[in-house]
């Protein structure tokens, strides 16, 4: 299947299809002892290893994590300290005004709330989503990449990379079939 | 790791000896219990009473760990998790049916003098309370005895139903005992926490008998469970590069015997701070007395006679730190779990800081201990029993792990996924 896309005749990638899981693992760990680094992988279902054998190695969404939780738990703190000892103080029980113990639920869950929204968003805004064009789509049979074909691309922008030698190589790899894929 | 031949059916006589403790062992917890016993004993009421408290810490710590490991193996049958293979013939050593009878038998000094330390034994002090004697159809020492022995039998008795199980799917590579023991664990874990509430109800929570929290059983067995799984990844970590275990070692299997550790650990910081919050919010005189008796600098009229010398608070600090803060951020870490070494170390560090926590849990609630503070003369008593007690309980446990392969042979999932990440 092809699609109208507006080409500019430029490679986007070098892309290899395999039929199962374990061909493809084993591409991806072979490209990578290649020297490969810009490369990435479609698969129907997550395959467990993959990322690994593509040295993929990415820990900035744990860190934005960590940091929007703090920031939530640092608003959901001054937000009651404000409120209960400031703007409105109120006595409860007998209690201090500014009581961590009472404060610690909602401290707590602006936490969990915050880091699940930091995680949602940067998902989306390191991944470039939303994007509704994409160059892989121009891969001929792509669609099986939902169902049961496994895709392998090798990005133009490798260092490594050059057309006739980043085929040969891919072909060695005992591929379903190999295509250069135009941006 | 990689010159291993994975060969996951034969059993493998160059393993680790896990029980080679087993003889030092069973010298020091016999003269350590006679010890304690001539202690228990002999002497004035109140170096006795000193001495029965001392022991009931070292049993509670150590029946924590062996329910913790009973409990543990009922999850693993239930769940029948790839990453607690590993560990199973660990746990089944703890937690098996020897290992339980043996701490019950090691309870009955106390069963012998029950009114020493416990309120709701003693007439004398029953006749005194209005509350007492309204929890008296429960807290009575008849009753109390039943349920010790309705312990003993559903706790063994499904330990070893389990383990017989095991040992014959050993032989026979039957499948369908798996099957069984899954839903035969399904209703042990039920089991489990219902009599775990009760047990831990009867020998520690009614040491302050007018005192009473609902989030108790869970919380103590969560605090158990946590202590049993951090032991028993100490003993599996170190043993990693050995075979068998370095078969089924693999960072995969790290980050989730860690994200485990991790879960219990957030259980335990959850159940502790809602049992805080509540008797905090609630205010309330009876149930704030156990926290009052293990705060700092606070004047304690309430509570028995009391000096101004308590520093419980710092023991309470200590669990906050070190059984959750501590743990939460090393185990967050990727790199904790990644090789043996790490998480052996956060696995032996959790273990000693349960170790304080059971510790506060306990003593502070024995008549006359909560005044002179967590180091007073007594603390002698309290690690002679710890000592003792652990020490009959590793000798029961390396007699057990004897018994079979380190690595049950009929689940080989962990030996094939290592061998499929080569």
């Amino acid at each position: 299947m092809s699609y109208d896309a507006p080409s500019s005749g430029a490679t986007y990638a070098m892309v290899a299809e395999f039929g199962s899981a374990e061909a493809l693992l084993d591409a991806a760990e072979k490209t990578s002892q290649e020297g490969y680094r810009r490369t990435e992988a479609y698969t129907p279902f997550p395959v467990h290893g993959l990322s690994d054998a593509l040295r993929f190695h990415d820990v900035r969404v744990p860190w934005l994590i960590l940091v929007g939780g703090l920031c939530g738990g640092f608003f959901g703190y001054t937000l009651q300290w404000y409120t209960a000892t400031i703007d409105y103080p109120l006595n409860v029980g007998g209690k201090p005004f500014n009581s961590l113990p009472s404060f610690f639920p909602v401290t707590y869950e602006c936490t969990i709330l915050w880091s699940a929204l930091t995680a949602f968003f940067s998902v989306w805004a390191l991944n470039g989503l939303p994007r509704p064009y994409h160059s892989i789509f121009n891969t001929p049979g792509f669609d099986r990449a939902s169902k049961d074909r496994f895709f392998l691309a090798i990005e133009s922008n490798d260092p490594k990379f050059d057309s006739e030698g980043t085929r040969e190589f891919m072909l060695g790899l005992n591929p379903v079939a190999v295509s250069e894929v135009e941006e | 790791m990689t010159t291993t031949t994975h060969d996951s059916t034969e059993l493998r006589p160059e393993s680790p000896n896990l029980g080679r403790l087993a003889p030092a062992m069973s010298v020091i917890g016999a003269i350590g219990l006679i010890v304690m016993l001539v202690m228990m004993f002999t002497g004035d009421e109140a170096s006795r009473r000193q001495a029965i408290g001392s022991y009931l810490f070292g049993f509670v710590f150590w029946i924590g760990i062996t329910l913790g490991f009973f409990g543990l193996t009922l999850l693993h049958h239930t769940v029948r998790g790839r990453w607690s293979v590993s560990i199973l013939r660990i746990l089944e050593a703890g937690g098996g049916w020897v290992s339980i009878v043996t701490m019950f038998a090691l309870f009955i000094p106390v069963l012998a003098n029950l009114k020493v330390i416990y309120e709701w034994a003693d007439p004398d002090k029953v006749a005194a309370s209005e509350i007492l004697q309204h929890k008296a159809p429960y807290l009575n020492v008849p009753f109390f005895a039943v349920r010790f022995v309705i312990y003993l039998l559903l706790w063994a008795g499904l330990a070893y139903f389990m383990r017989r199980s095991t040992m014959r799917q050993e032989q026979s590579q039957d499948f369908k005992l798996e099957a069984g023991r899954s839903s035969w664990g399904a209703a042990g874990m039920v089991m489990f926490f219902v009599t775990c509430t009760f047990a831990f109800t009867d020998w520690v929570m009614s040491l302050q008998a007018s005192w009473y929290s609902t989030m108790y059983g869970a919380w103590q067995i969560v605090a158990a469970v946590l202590g049993a799984l951090a032991l028993s990844m100490y003993i599996f970590c170190i043993n990693a590069h050995k075979p068998p275990y370095n078969t089924v070692w693999r960072p995969d299997l790290g980050r989730d015997l860690g994200n485990m550790l991790f879960t219990l650990t957030m259980l335990w910081g959850y159940t502790s701070l809602s049992q805080f919050l509540i008797i905090w919010n609630g205010n309330l005189p009876e149930t704030g007395s156990y926290y009052i008796a293990r705060s700092s600098n606070v004047p304690l009229h309430s509570i028995e006679p009391m000096t101004t010398n308590i520093t419980w608070g710092f023991v309470g600090l200590i669990g906050i730190l070190g059984q959750f803060f501590i743990p939460f951020f090393a185990l967050i870490a990727p790199r904790t779990k990644k090789t043996p070494k790490n998480l052996a170390k956060i696995c032996l560090w959790i273990f000693l800081v349960h170790i304080t926590d059971a510790y506060l849990l306990v003593i502070p609630s024995l008549p006359g201990r909560g005044g002179p503070g967590p180091i007073s003369p007594a603390i002698g008593g309290d690690i002679l029993a710890f000592v003792a007690i652990g020490a009959i309980w590793f000798f029961v446990f390396g007699s057990q792990v004897k018994k079979a392969p380190l690595l049950p042979s009929y689940d080989t999932r962990l030996q094939e996924a290592l061998q499929n990440a080569h």
